[in-house]
């Protein structure tokens, strides 16, 4: 109780305590600095990257929990390459084992029931109440349900496959089920949605799985969008000539209907029907953010959680303490894996500066990565790094913008490898 | 003076314990779990060295280049902070589309690049 007000104190007057962390960098024993109890909810790029780096960076004052339910996780990034044959899920596999013994991290099996933002304490479905001094949610993305008609069997077959799992087994089996003469339909949600590069390099892989397995095939985007969302040059070659005769692009297609009987999808496009039909649904933050009733979902549209990209603290002054990252919060950064192990940084430098008593970075920095196959050998890359702007309170591209790779080639193949194992390695282990 | 007497011992002691775990498989000492646990203190010492300006900036380098610069490929450790700087520099000439690097080195100012590359050079393997 005592040093909960102590902490609120310096808090409140944190920036007359600016000239502390210049002066004493690299002398402080960091566990006589920062001592506080964050509990962390969500074990994937970004709640893993802030429980690793709180300890890495803060030291052993930091109590640091790391609640997830599952005892591993399934890497998003690499998936399209699972529905391909070229890897495994358990190739995407990774777990907590070297944030418990090498970082500390003490990780919880469980599931986060309520938030206390008062009391600041969370529930869990084990039974177990823990007390925080911060709260970090990153609960990732969940879904709307989809306009789906049909038996239920039928129904099975309509997967998304947008967070690596059994539905990646289905629509690989789907896939390879398939002949030279069948229509593979991807659909895409209107923005944000997780990864926007992603669902433009599924359709790539499959229609390059397709030709080379099958000696033919079609595949068919229905994007609800206006346009391609992301790498706008590599795609639209790799749709008008790397993939010509198999992709074709529809935009503007907004679903009404999908009925898994007749296995058509109604669009404002049009009707179109396939063998297989991949639909992402639209996106909304995980669960957490949207069920905890304690207002964590206060962007315009009640979806996601609005955050002070400076610390990725709720922007709800009711919910003093609570940090966001990732793929829940509604930032002007992408929702992905590699910028999120970024804001993870941002956000840990942040509460370890705030538990010292010291000012958090008043220009923090992130960036976004990503390898993009467009066939078997040939890889595209997209990548921006983001400045905080004091004028808008938001993350903007830096330098040369939010660039794209001039076209695909074997050389980014390589390149993309090493990408994976090193980000997975900064984040895990 | 300090810190390369430490990273030295670091080295020596993974060195032994490496050395120790292999030749113990097959004679009779008791057996060894190979623990990677590092004990409070001596996270505590080693934030301790990595409490630095720039460690946010820096830190954009390492989802590619390794915590603290040091994956096994694209390594950046243990370069020297002029290296560093040599080495953006020259990315920073590149043409943007040809060079992801390039478009990672121009985002950032002469100074900032400075204070990572200053960061960086400090830092030991984790």
């Amino acid at each position: 109780m005592k040093r909960r007000l102590f902490l609120q104190n310096i808090g409140a007057t944190a920036i007359g305590f600016s000239f502390l962390h210049s002066a004493m960098a690299g002398q402080l024993a960091a566990s006589a600095g920062a001592v506080g109890r964050v509990v962390v909810v969500g074990g994937g790029m970004a709640g893993t990257s802030v429980a690793k780096y709180l300890r890495f960076w803060g030291g052993a004052g930091m109590d640091v929990t790391l609640v997830e339910p599952n005892a591993s996780y399934i890497s998003n990034i690499f998936s399209n390459m699972v529905l391909t044959g070229e890897r495994t899920l358990s190739q995407l596999t990774f777990n907590y084992s070297t944030l418990k013994s090498k970082y500390g991290v003490k990780v919880q099996n469980s599931s986060v029931t309520s938030i206390d933002p008062v009391g600041k304490k969370v529930k869990l479905s084990s039974g177990t109440t823990l007390s925080y001094d911060r709260l970090v949610l990153a609960p990732g993305i969940d879904f709307e349900a989809l306009p789906l008609s049909g038996t239920t069997a039928n129904k099975a077959k309509i997967v998304h496959a947008w967070k690596a799992g059994t539905q990646t087994t289905s629509l690989k089996n789907q896939i390879n089920a398939m002949s030279k003469s069948d229509t593979f339909i991807l659909t895409i949600p209107p923005s944000p949605f997780r990864c926007p590069p992603g669902p433009y390099e599924r359709a790539c892989v499959v229609a390059d799985h397709l030709k080379r397995t099958k000696g033919g095939g079609k595949v068919i985007i229905l994007d609800a969008n206006p346009k391609i969302q992301a790498a706008v040059q590599n795609f639209t070659t790799a749709f008008n000539s790397t993939h010509k005769g198999i992709i074709t692009y529809v935009p503007n297609a907004t679903i009404s209907a999908i009925n898994a009987d007749t296995m058509s999808v109604v669009t404002s496009a049009g009707t179109f029907k396939g063998k297989v039909i991949n639909a992402i649904p639209i996106h909304k933050a995980g669960n957490l953010i949207t069920q905890s009733g304690i207002g964590l979902n206060n962007s315009a549209n009640g979806k996601w959680a609005s955050v002070d990209v400076l610390s990725y603290a709720s922007t709800n002054p009711s919910l003093a303490g609570i940090h966001i990252l990732g793929d829940s919060s509604s930032t002007t950064q992408p929702k992905a894996g590699h910028i999120a192990n970024a804001e993870a940084k941002v956000c840990a430098d942040a509460i370890i500066n705030i538990f010292k008593g010291g000012t958090i970075l008043q220009v923090p920095m992130t960036n976004s990565s990503c390898f993009i196959p467009i066939t078997k050998t040939t890889v595209s890359w997209l990548t921006a790094v983001y400045r905080y702007d004091p004028a808008t309170k938001t993350m903007i591209p830096a330098g040369n913008g939010v660039t794209e790779s001039n076209g695909a080639n074997s050389e980014n193949y390589e390149d993309m490898f090493k990408w994976f194992k090193n980000l997975m390695a900064d984040t895990f282990s | 003076m300090k810190k390369k007497s430490f990273k030295a011992t670091s080295i020596g002691a993974l060195f032994l314990v490496s050395v120790s775990l292999f030749s113990c498989k097959d004679d009779m000492m008791p057996p060894e779990k190979p623990d990677n646990s590092i004990a409070d203190s001596e996270l505590s010492l080693k934030a301790a060295n990595i409490d630095l300006p720039g460690r946010v900036l820096a830190s954009n380098c390492f989802q590619c280049h390794g915590t603290n610069g040091y994956a096994g490929e694209l390594k950046i450790g243990e370069q020297s902070a002029s290296s560093i700087i040599g080495d953006m520099n020259e990315m920073k000439s590149k043409n943007p589309g040809a060079n992801i690097m390039n478009v990672h080195a121009r985002a950032y100012t002469p100074e900032e690049i400075k204070i990572i590359a200053n960061y960086i050079s400090k830092q030991i393997k984790y």
